[in-house]
C-alpha cells in the first residue's frame, strides 16, 4: 500500500477580476502517492495550471486567491504556514516547472550560476559544496559535460538542453513533489520522447512525485500513473491511466478519446465534440459539460453529479454513470 | 482550518464589479483642466472682460481681486501696463493651444509617415530615413528654435516653424519601432500572401495598429510644446510682446516679482497645469491601453 | 495518368549569415537542400518534421513568400521561374490560400471578421461591395460560421472558429491549392476534430488539393493521401500516408511513429520498444557529411557517414533514402 504524499481536499482557486469572479478551480480533490506520476490533463482554462500554481501557494495576488480547501503535504496543511514557511517549502519540497524554457531562465545568468541560487537558498552551503550539488544535478538530468556547461549561459544550448536544466534547477534541492506544467508542449516529438524518458529515470533514481500538468493524451499514456481529467474547473474522473484508456467512463473522456486521431489505427471520422469549452465566469447551473454532452438528460442540466466511485481508485462525477 | 476567514470577499466582491471611469480622478483631473483651456482657446475673446492690449498705466499693478475707481474689477490683478491679467491668461490659451495643434498636426504626420515606411519597407530605405532622424534627434531643439528665431524674426510662425522642424523625429522614431513589430506580424504576411501592394499593407494594416501608441505620445507632447513656447516666449525668441503668450507674461513679470507676484504667477500658473495635465492623460491612457497595445 | 496540379522540383533554399560591420557572409543555412514532390489535384499532401527541417520554408517558396536558391515549382505544368511579377499576381496567386497556424496573430485585430475574409477579393478583383459582401455571407456559412457575425472583431470569436474564418478567407479566390501550415495545433484538443473534418469536407466538395505542414503524425495520417518526411532540409521518406504508416522503411521514420504512438505501460510490458533517438537535430548551417541523420540513428553504419543516399522508388511510389533499405 503506497503511503499518500500529497492531498488536496475540496481546493477552491477563484481570480477577482474587474470583470467578474473567475472560478478557475472549483472544489477538486485528489491525493497523489509517494514515488508516483500523476497526470492532470485537460484543455485550456480547465484549470490544471492554477491547480499547480496553488500546491505552491503561487497565484498572482490580489486577484487570484485559494478561497478555500486544504493542501496536505505529507500529512502538514500547506494553507496553515505563513509566507516565510511556504518560501521555504518551495523549491526544497515541491519544485515547479513551466513550458517556456526560454523564459524559465534568466538570459544574463550562467547555467551554474541559477542552479547555484536554489541550491544555496535552501540548504546553505559553502562554496565547494554548492558546485558538486550543481554538478550532480546536473548529472541526474543527464545533460552532458556538466563542468563545462555551468559557465554557459542558456541562449549557447539547445531547446532540449534548456528543458533539462531548467529540470536540473527544480531537482538540485531533491524536492519530494515536482509539478511539471506542460514541459514538453514546445518540444519536438523526439526530443518529447527523450525528455519523458529522462522523467522516467529522474523518478527512479530518485522517488520524487511528479504531478504531470499536459493536454497530451500521449505523454499521460507514457509517463502518468494515474490522471485526473479537468473541464472547466472540476475534476471529471480520476483512474489509472490503463483503466481511462481502456474503459473511459465519463462523457468527455470518451468523446475526447474518440476526437484525438490516432496513430495506431487508421480510424473513420472523427468524433468531433460540438461548441467550446465555456467561459469561466458566470458558469451554468449544474454539470459543466452538460452543454456538449453527446448523452445529456435533463438531470444534468440542473444539479451537478455528485463523485462516485465506481471501481477501485475510478472515480466518476456523471448523473450517467451510477 | 477555514482559511476563508482570512479572505475579505466584500473586498475583492467589490474589486470584480466594474469600476466607472468616473470615479478614477487621475482621468477625471486632467480630461476637465485640459477640457477648460481648450474652451478658453475656442471662446477666448468673448470670456475676457477686457481686451489683452489694453493700456491702462492708472491702473497698473493692481493685485487680485482689486476694483478700479471706475468699478471696473480685476480678478487676477493688473500688470505692469495696467492690463488685466485675467484677460491676458485666457487670451493666452488660444496662443499656446493653436501653437499645440498645429505642431502636433505638423510633426505627427510627418514622424508617422517617415516611421511607417522605414519600419515596412525595411533596409535602405530605412536606413537613409532613420539616419536622417538621428541626426534630428542630435539637435538641442532649444538652440535651433534660436536660431531660427533669430534668422527668421520672433514671432507666431516663426515658433511654429522651430518646433517642427525637429519635432517629427521623436515620432519617426517610435513609429518605426512599432511598424518594424508589426511587419513580422502574421496578419501582415497574410497580407502580403494574398497580393497586397506595400501601400496597401501600409495604410490597412499597419497604421490602424500604431495608432494607439500614437495617442500617447500626441498626448504627452502637449505639456511639452507649450512648455517650449513659453521657455522661448521667456527667451525673446518665441512671439514678442505685446502678445499674451504665457511665457512672455511670465518674462515681462520678472522686474516685479517681489512686489506685484501675480503678474507673472497666473501665466506660470496655467503653463505649469496645462503640462502636468497633459502629462497625467498620456499615462493614464498608456496604462489604460497598454496591455491592448500588444494585440497580438 | 495522376493529375498533378503542382510540383516541386529539387527546391532548395539557402539564407546567408551575415555578421559583422561589413555584413560578411560567413555561412549558409540551408533550410531547403533539394527536395522533390508532387501534388494531385483534390489530394494532400502532407511535409511532417520537426522544428529546422525546412518545411516552412518549402511552404513559403509555394506562398512566393520567398524565391528559391534554385528548383522549380511547377503550377499546372507551368514554370513559375518564368512568369513574371504581373503574370504571377494574375494567375496564380487567385488559385492559392493559406492557413497558419496562430489564429490569434493571423488577422488584423483591427479589421471586421467580413473584411478579413474580404481582403482577398478586394485587392485580387473588381467586384463591388454589394457582391463582395454576398461572397463573405456565402464563405461564413460554408465553414459553420453564422453571417450575422460579420460585423464582428476576431477577438470576439473563439481560436477554433478563427480558424474557420482563416479557412475562409483562404476560400474567398475558390483556389485550387490551399497551404496550411499547422493548421489545428494551436487549437484545444476537442476543437481539433471540427476543423479537421471541416477541411476534409470542404475538400471533398471542391475538388481542393492541400499542401499540409504538421509534426504531429496521427494528424498527418488522419488528413493526407501522400506524406513527405523531412529532416534537414531534404526528404528521408516519401510515400502514399497508408504505405508509409503501415511499413515505415526510414530509420527516422519509424523513430518519430515510436515517439507518436500512445504506448501504455501494458504495451511496454508486452515488449513494445520505444525509439528514443540520441542528441538533437544538428544546425542546417552544418549539416553532417553523407546521410544527414546518420549522426543520430540508431541503425547508423559507417558508410552512412560518407555517401548520400538517393530518395530510391523501392515500389508503389514509396521511396526511402537510406542505404540499408
Amino acid at each position: 500500500m503506497s503511503k499518500v504524499l500529497l492531498q488536496v481536499e475540496d481546493l477552491r482557486s477563484y481570480f477577482f477580476t474587474r470583470k467578474g469572479v473567475v472560478k478557475a478551480v472549483d472544489g477538486i480533490s485528489f491525493h497523489v502517492d509517494e514515488g508516483e506520476s500523476f497526470g492532470l490533463v485537460g484543455e485550456s482554462g480547465c484549470g490544471k495550471t492554477v491547480t499547480g500554481l496553488s500546491i505552491l501557494r503561487l497565484l498572482p495576488e490580489p486577484a487570484g486567491q485559494i478561497v478555500s480547501g486544504e493542501i496536505l503535504l505529507d500529512g502538514k496543511n500547506l494553507m496553515e504556514l505563513d509566507k516565510k514557511e511556504m518560501r521555504r517549502y518551495r523549491g526544497s519540497e515541491i519544485s515547479m516547472i513551466l513550458q517556456d524554457p526560454m523564459t524559465s531562465l534568466n538570459p544574463v545568468y550562467t547555467i551554474g550560476d541559477q542552479i547555484a541560487e536554489t541550491v544555496k537558498l535552501h540548504q546553505g552551503l559553502r562554496d565547494e559544496k554548492v558546485t558538486e550539488e550543481v554538478i550532480s544535478a546536473l548529472r541526474l538530468l543527464k545533460i552532458p559535460s556538466p563542468e563545462v556547461i555551468l559557465g554557459n549561459y542558456p541562449f549557447q544550448l539547445s531547446g532540449g538542453m534548456r528543458q533539462r536544466v531548467v529540470g536540473a534547477i527544480a531537482m538540485s534541492c531533491h524536492p519530494r513533489l515536482l509539478i511539471a506544467d506542460e514541459p514538453t508542449t514546445a518540444l519536438d516529438a523526439t526530443i518529447q520522447a527523450q525528455y519523458l524518458a529522462l522523467f522516467k529515470d529522474v523518478q527512479k533514481e530518485t522517488g520524487v512525485s511528479i504531478i504531470f500538468i499536459t493536454h497530451d493524451f500521449g505523454v499521460v499514456a507514457n509517463i502518468c500513473n494515474r490522471v485526473a481529467v479537468m473541464y472547466a474547473g472540476k475534476i471529471l474522473e480520476t483512474a489509472t491511466t490503463r483503466e481511462i484508456f481502456k474503459d473511459p467512463k465519463h462523457p468527455y473522456t470518451s468523446a475526447l478519446m474518440q476526437s484525438v486521431p490516432r496513430l495506431d489505427k487508421k480510424g473513420g471520422r472523427l468524433y468531433s465534440i460540438k461548441g467550446q469549452p465555456p467561459s469561466l465566469r458566470g458558469l451554468p447551473s449544474g454539470c459543466r459539460f452538460a452543454p456538449r454532452c453527446p448523452v445529456v438528460k435533463p438531470v444534468c442540466r440542473e444539479e451537478e453529479p455528485p463523485e462516485v466511485e465506481i471501481s477501485k481508485g475510478h472515480f466518476v462525477s456523471c448523473w450517467k454513470v451510477k | 482550518m477555514d482559511t476563508t476567514k482570512f479572505i475579505d470577499f466584500d473586498k475583492l466582491e467589490r474589486r470584480a464589479r466594474p469600476k466607472r471611469i468616473f470615479f478614477q480622478l487621475t482621468f477625471i483631473i486632467p480630461v476637465v483642466v485640459l477640457f477648460v483651456v481648450v474652451i478658453l482657446a475656442i471662446f477666448g475673446p468673448l470670456l475676457a472682460p477686457y481686451p489683452y492690449d489694453q493700456i491702462n498705466m492708472s491702473a497698473r499693478l493692481l493685485p487680485p481681486f482689486s476694483t478700479e475707481d471706475g468699478g471696473a474689477s480685476h480678478l487676477l490683478g493688473t500688470d505692469h501696463m495696467g492690463r488685466d491679467v485675467l484677460s491676458r491668461v485666457i487670451y493666452g490659451a488660444q496662443i499656446s493651444i493653436s501653437i499645440a495643434v498645429l505642431v502636433i498636426f505638423i510633426t505627427a504626420s510627418i514622424g508617422t509617415v517617415v516611421g511607417i515606411i522605414a519600419g515596412y519597407m525595411g533596409g535602405r530605405t530605412d536606413a537613409f530615413l532613420m539616419r536622417i532622424t538621428d541626426i534630428s534627434l542630435a539637435f538641442p531643439p532649444i538652440l535651433i528654435a534660436i536660431l531660427l528665431a533669430a534668422t527668421l524674426g520672433p514671432g507666431y510662425w516663426t515658433v511654429i516653424i522651430a518646433l517642427s522642424f525637429l519635432g517629427w523625429a521623436p515620432y519617426a522614431r517610435l513609429i518605426r519601432g512599432e511598424a518594424l513589430r508589426l511587419s513580422e506580424a502574421d496578419f501582415v504576411a497574410q497580407a502580403r500572401i494574398i497580393g497586397a501592394s506595400p501601400i496597401r499593407v501600409m495604410i490597412r494594416h499597419i497604421f490602424p495598429n500604431i495608432i494607439n501608441p500614437l495617442i500617447i505620445m500626441i498626448t504627452l507632447a502637449v505639456g511639452m510644446i507649450i512648455l517650449t513656447e513659453a521657455v522661448l516666449s521667456y527667451i525673446g525668441a518665441g512671439i514678442p510682446p505685446p502678445s499674451p503668450s504665457w511665457g512672455a507674461m511670465v518674462e515681462e513679470g520678472r522686474p516685479y516679482i517681489d512686489s506685484s507676484w501675480w503678474i507673472s504667477f497666473f501665466p506660470g500658473a496655467a503653463i505649469g497645469l496645462v503640462v502636468m495635465a497633459g502629462n497625467f492623460l498620456g499615462d493614464w491612457l498608456r496604462d489604460k491601453l497598454d496591455p491592448r497595445l500588444r494585440q497580438i | 495518368m495522376a493529375d498533378v496540379l503542382l510540383e516541386g522540383r529539387d527546391l532548395v533554399k539557402h539564407y546567408p549569415v551575415r555578421k559583422g560591420l561589413l555584413q560578411r557572409t560567413v555561412g549558409w543555412v540551408r533550410a531547403v537542400d533539394g527536395i522533390s514532390f508532387t501534388i494531385e489535384r483534390g489530394k494532400t499532401l502532407s511535409l511532417v518534421g520537426e522544428s529546422g527541417a525546412g518545411k516552412t520554408t518549402t511552404a513559403k517558396q509555394v506562398l512566393l513568400q520567398e524565391k528559391p536558391t534554385s528548383g522549380t515549382i511547377f503550377f499546372e505544368g507551368e514554370d513559375l521561374n518564368l512568369l513574371s511579377r504581373a503574370q504571377l499576381k494574375k494567375e496564380y496567386r487567385p488559385r492559392l490560400g493559406s492557413v497558419q497556424q496562430n489564429p490569434w496573430s493571423s488577422m488584423d485585430p483591427r479589421m471586421k471578421v467580413r473584411d478579413v475574409i474580404a481582403e482577398p477579393l478586394v485587392v485580387n478583383t473588381k467586384q463591388n461591395k454589394q457582391e463582395i459582401r454576398s461572397r463573405v455571407a456565402e464563405l461564413m456559412e460554408e465553414v459553420g460560421l453564422d453571417p450575422e457575425n460579420a460585423g464582428n472583431y476576431p477577438h470576439e470569436f473563439s481560436g477554433g472558429q478563427r480558424q474557420r474564418i482563416a479557412v475562409a478567407r483562404a476560400m474567398a479566390l475558390n483556389p485550387s491549392l490551399v497551404v496550411l501550415d499547422e493548421p489545428v495545433s494551436a487549437l484545444d484538443v476537442s476543437i481539433r476534430a471540427q476543423i479537421m473534418n471541416l477541411l476534409k469536407d470542404l475538400q471533398g466538395q471542391y475538388n481542393l488539393s492541400y499542401m499540409v505542414i504538421a509534426h504531429n503524425l496521427a494528424t498527418v495520417r488522419y488528413m493526407s493521401h501522400t506524406v513527405a518526411i523531412m529532416y534537414l532540409g531534404q526528404i528521408m521518406e516519401y510515400g502514399e500516408a497508408e504505405d508509409l504508416f503501415l511499413n515505415p522503411l526510414h530509420p527516422y521514420t519509424k523513430a518519430l511513429i515510436s515517439a507518436s504512438m500512445l504506448t501504455l505501460p501494458e504495451d511496454e510490458e508486452k515488449g513494445a520498444k520505444q525509439i528514443i533517438l540520441p542528441g538533437e537535430m544538428p544546425s542546417p548551417m552544418n549539416p553532417p557529411l553523407g546521410c544527414r541523420f546518420h549522426t543520430r540513428c540508431t541503425e547508423a553504419m559507417p558508410e552512412c557517414g560518407q555517401t548520400v543516399p538517393s530518395l530510391r522508388d523501392v515500389g508503389g511510389g514509396h521511396k526511402v533514402a537510406c542505404i540499408r533499405v
